[in-house]
């Protein structure tokens, strides 16, 4: 690579960047999560009863480590709010995936998920 | 002062090389998911709504676009789309949008983040040159 390469190179992914945090910032504001659920069909109950989880699980997730949430746990509540989908690895992938693209909140939650979590999470 | 030897320099920009490739690697995962998560969101609907589309326009519309999803795999060389096919059609489903190249151009552009079947014709679509053809007749 040429010395003029090199930071041009630099720029240019920095710019990249730049435009996909705004991107990002865009997109959370558009309720993802909300059209990932009404995509596989979920009522506006089950959505409801899911965000308050996941706002439980916000809290958890900074509480004390014994009450940290696990992904089995998180699996398997999701699986009750949401029984048709119960084991639906690309919904919950996809479902967790979303969170990175939510409100801050939801980031801290999925930044914790992807720490805590990566034997099974792609992101 | 400490002089770095052609073989650390070479070095260094082999490691900063990494960590733009990782850097990238990053992005390029975020972009699918945006992309994934953009296509549930019927873009190609809200364009249409942009362009003042009626809900008989747009339904004709995109069964218009299934049935060229559809034909994309015919042996039959003369029943693969065109864009000369494409543009007389649109402008038959969209009257007030006749000769708006900027609009059709949209709708290509649209597809590659729409569901998976109108990607497969995007992709078509890109490979027959369509924008290209489209940009010349601006």
């Amino acid at each position: 690579m040429s010395n003029t390469a090199q930071p041009d190179l630099e720029a240019r992914i920095a710019h990249l960047e730049m435009m996909q945090d705004l991107l990002l910032r865009l997109m959370s504001m558009t309720r993802p999560l909300a059209n990932v659920l009404e995509q596989y069909g979920a009522t506006r109950t089950q959505e409801q009863e899911l965000l308050k989880f996941l706002d439980e699980l916000c809290e958890r997730a900074r509480g004390p480590e014994r009450g940290r949430p696990s992904r089995a746990h998180f699996e398997m509540h999701v699986g009750e709010i949401m029984p048709s989908l119960r084991g639906n690895k690309e919904f919950l992938q996809l479902l967790v995936d979303t969170l990175k693209v939510e409100r801050p909140a939801y980031r801290e939650l999925h930044d914790y998920m992807h720490k805590h979590w990566t034997t099974t999470s792609h992101t | 002062m400490r002089i770095d030897t052609p073989s650390t320099i070479l070095d260094r920009v082999d490691e900063r090389l990494k960590e733009l490739e990782a850097h990238v690697a990053q992005m390029d995962m975020i972009q699918q998911l945006m992309l994934r998560l953009l296509s549930i969101m019927h873009p190609l609907s809200n364009v249409l709504a942009q362009y003042g589309a009626t809900a008989t326009q747009e339904a004709a519309l995109l069964q218009y676009l299934d049935e060229l999803a559809g034909r994309l795999h015919s042996l039959e060389r003369r029943q693969q789309p065109s864009l000369e096919e494409f543009q007389a059609r649109l402008d038959e489903i969209l009257p007030a949008l006749r000769h708006d190249l900027e609009f059709l151009r949209l709708v290509i552009d649209t597809l590659r983040v729409e569901r998976t079947a109108y990607r497969e014709l995007h992709d078509y679509m890109i490979e027959q040159n369509w924008v290209g053809r489209i940009a010349s007749r601006s």
